[in-house]
């Protein structure tokens, strides 16, 4: 019987913690018996670090750099509880074209039939993310993944990359592309914090999967070169990151988001800066979000 | 069929595909016996003059399809060649009966600065709808070039957009020159678009075959009817209704396996269509092989005994006086690789040394899996080596240079502006460009007379050679032909 293969990008903001995010749910996906592959989509090729004791593997392009022909299963490495690790790789920075890069690997692998042929459950691409240009937005079109989830703190930057993926989520959607899931809040530390998290979901009608505190376990772990999952299996921060996996893996439906018009985002975002300056003074207003 | 995966919007190039190859120097046994095993190495050259583009070679296979409209989707550079296929669409129209052969329809996207900043994903989709505005195509084909690929615009996305929009299939094709040294990648590439958008499912079987082809004169009528079938002529001169339907076809034969192996594998592999698994019909060996293998596949054997008792009855005493006329005579082929080894079966056949010869690619294999359907196989096994092979992806510097130095009777070649190399140095040369000329008994005839014309009508070149420049240093003609080919540095 073939299964079926339920494909996930997670699109964030660099340096925002989604591969590390992204580790901790194939991890938890793959404790639940499921067979992973973590793909990670970024030059920088770190996506899998920590699902292999922090070290790094050839990247597919980094083969296709070496030798004219590039055989898919020799940039397949196996990491924590056999999850299938592959790093795209890319250019060095400042040369050559990323998204180009992206294509090619994704390219290289789905002609070779690698994804039917190892009988994954999941397939999790972990993408660098602003969705700066075509490249970048492979795997949310042309029905590579269906679901899309995205990682945002409660930084605004954060939230204006979260909101230009949901542009281009918006862009695909009518022609057979991948939809919204939902945001991982990240790096969750005071109350107000969670409240922009809830006010951006709501205007732009998706939903949040799940809020991941800031945490000195995740700090320690990935330092061992370990997801939380793996390392403090019986943290409560690894509890947190199986209740994720848990939710993705009951996600079936998808929703096209309302991204934010520049304008808007930038009105929201000032309210927002007046509602802090009142909340650090100790002014005190009704809910903030209601009030915006 | 490993190599057929209709999943993905483009298709693997046929260096990952089939291991296919643009370098190499020696002789066809050893081309043969390095194949299939692993043992083929692709030798890079340190010094190579220009080569085709994939995108040409889809639009080459695409553009003759009656009905439809091809749209380059790049900067408009790129599909300055294409219009040669609305030439070759115009001039060989009579070899298929086609009486008005309608003016070619080719547009460009013309991606400017501009649109490889900012994307040409709107541009392209105003195109398709302008173009089926202007044009009401039964069928819209979107050829991929190498800007509008580095910038990673969606034209798969856009494409299925317009076609449900439009009501008639717009067919992405990915054949970016970039993507690949082997431009027959470009074959692949529209044959994959068309297998994946145009092809329906049948509704019934019926009493045609396939012909993956190029654009030759109708041999094949003669044969089908036989077998109680007609061609159908895929892609030149095909409809959309015609390729729609190729899925009901008894069989799917092809005029060259290098060419047609995919689309015929993609058939077999998703309809059941079998395609024939034999060298295609050059030399009387392979003809006869080919007609009972498909009289065989149709359970018609006693029609493919029929043919070849009346083929050899009509024309076998004039080959046997060709023989005669032609003996000691020598050759030197170029052509693509699949034709290539079918002309040297015609030439061995007919008593001519073929010399040597220069091909553009070798594939090791093909999207059916079957060594009987390579023709260079069947060649060798047919008639013995080939000296002084070649796999050039056209580099005429080698050829001129080899050609300088074996001084044939006569070169062979299947494409436009090869046979000048030969001229100039006043060497017969003969260009045939249909395919088919050659084929069966009638094609042993055919070309044993133009080679006997060419051959015995030669003060033309002579006196050209006379009064000729070779481009090429005398100190290149001296080296040996190969010197930059195997050396990585």
């Amino acid at each position: 019987m073939s299964k079926q293969l339920k494909q996930i990008a997670i699109y964030g903001k660099g340096g925002i913690g989604k591969s590390t995010t992204t580790s901790n749910i194939s991890a938890a996906l793959s404790d639940m018996g499921y067979r992973v592959m973590q793909f990670g989509c970024d030059p920088k090729a770190d996506s899998t670090n920590t699902l292999r004791d922090g070290t790094y593997i050839p990247t597919v392009l980094d083969l296709l750099r070496e030798k004219k022909k590039v055989d898919a299963s020799e940039a397949i490495f196996t990491g924590y509880n056999n999850i299938y690790c592959v790093e795209a790789g890319g250019p060095a920075p400042g040369v050559g074209c990323a998204g180009r890069g992206i294509i090619t690997a994704v390219q290289l692998l789905k002609q070779q039939k690698v994804f039917e042929e190892l009988e994954l459950d999941y397939v999790i691409y972990d993408v660098l993310g602003d969705v700066v240009c075509g490249g970048f937005a492979v795997p949310i079109r042309e029905g590579i993944a269906q679901h899309v989830f995205t990682v945002t703190s409660a930084d605004f930057m954060a939230i204006y990359a979260a909101n230009n993926l949901f542009k281009g989520i918006q862009k695909y959607s009518n022609a057979g592309g991948a939809l919204l899931g939902g945001v991982i809040a990240n790096s969750m530390v005071h109350p107000y914090q969670h409240e922009i998290v809830d006010d951006f979901v709501a205007r732009t009608q998706t939903q949040v999967m799940q809020y991941v505190p800031r945490s000195i376990t995740v700090t320690q772990s990935e330092l061992g070169g370990k997801t939380t999952i793996e390392a403090a299996p019986k943290s409560t921060q690894a509890e947190i990151y199986r209740e994720l996996a848990r939710r993705i893996d009951e996600h079936d439906t998808s929703q096209v988001p309302c991204p934010l018009e520049p304008g808007e985002l930038k009105d929201w975002a000032a309210r927002w800066a007046d509602a802090l300056v009142a909340i650090e003074s100790g002014e005190v207003r009704d809910p903030v979000g209601a009030a915006i | 069929m490993p190599h057929v995966n209709l999943q993905v919007p483009a298709v693997a190039v046929r260096e990952i595909r089939l291991n296919t190859i643009t370098g190499f120097a020696g002789n066809a046994t050893e081309l043969v016996s390095q194949s299939r095993c692993g043992g083929l190495v692709d030798q890079s050259r340190s010094f190579t003059q220009c080569l085709g583009c994939s995108t040409s070679n889809a639009a080459c296979m695409v553009t003759l399809v009656q009905d439809g409209v091809v749209i380059s989707h790049g900067p408009v550079g790129c599909s300055s060649c294409l219009h040669e296929f609305a030439f070759t669409y115009r001039v060989n129209a009579p070899l298929r009966g086609v009486q008005n052969p309608t003016q070619r329809h080719i547009y460009s996207t013309n991606l400017s600065e501009d649109d490889t900043v900012f994307g040409g994903n709107q541009k392209l989709a105003d195109t398709i709808r302008e173009v089926a505005r202007r044009d009401t195509p039964q069928v819209i084909f979107v050829i991929t070039t190498c800007a509008s690929g580095i910038i990673g615009d969606d034209v798969e996305g856009i494409a299925t957009e317009a076609e449900e929009e439009l009501g008639i299939p717009v067919v992405a094709i990915f054949c970016e020159g970039f993507r690949s040294k082997v431009w027959t990648s470009g074959f692949d590439a529209g044959y994959h678009g068309i297998a994946r958008k145009l092809v329906r499912p049948p509704r019934h079987k019926r009493p045609i075959i396939n012909v993956i082809n190029f654009w030759g004169s109708d041999i094949f009528s003669r044969w089908f009817e036989q077998f109680d079938a007609s061609p159908n002529f895929i892609t030149p001169y095909a409809t959309t209704e015609s390729l729609a339907y190729s899925s009901e076809a008894l069989a799917s034969v092809q005029a060259c396996t290098t060419l047609g192996s995919y689309l015929s594998g993609a058939l077999e592999q998703e309809y059941g269509v079998p395609a024939l698994r034999a060298a295609p019909p050059y030399g009387v060996a392979a003809t006869d092989r080919w007609l009972r293998e498909l009289g065989t596949l149709l359970d018609k054997p006693e029609a493919a005994e029929k043919i070849i008792a009346r083929d050899r009855a009509e024309f076998l005493p004039r080959v046997e006086e060709l023989r005669s006329q032609l003996k000691g005579k020598s050759a030197y082929v170029t052509a693509g690789a699949g034709h290539g080894h079918s002309l040297l079966a015609v030439l061995a056949e007919l008593g001519i040394k073929a010399q040597g010869a220069a091909l553009f690619h070798h594939d090791p294999t093909n999207d059916i899996d079957s060594e009987d359907a390579d023709s260079l196989v069947a060649a060798v096994r047919d008639y013995g080596d080939v000296p002084n092979f070649n796999i050039c992806n056209k580099q005429e510097f080698e050829l001129v240079n080899v050609l300088n130095r074996i001084r044939p009777d006569i070169l062979l070649a299947r494409h436009g502006g090869m046979t000048l190399w030969g001229a100039k140095l006043g060497i017969p040369s003969l260009l045939i460009g249909d395919e088919h000329y050659g084929m069966g008994y009638e094609g042993l005839v055919n070309y044993g007379e133009a080679i006997l014309e060419i051959v015995e009508n030669d003060e033309f070149v002579k006196n050209l050679a006379k009064h000729s420049i070779n481009p090429y240093s005398k100190w290149w003609l001296e080296q040996p032909p190969y010197t930059f080919l195997g050396d990585d540095e």
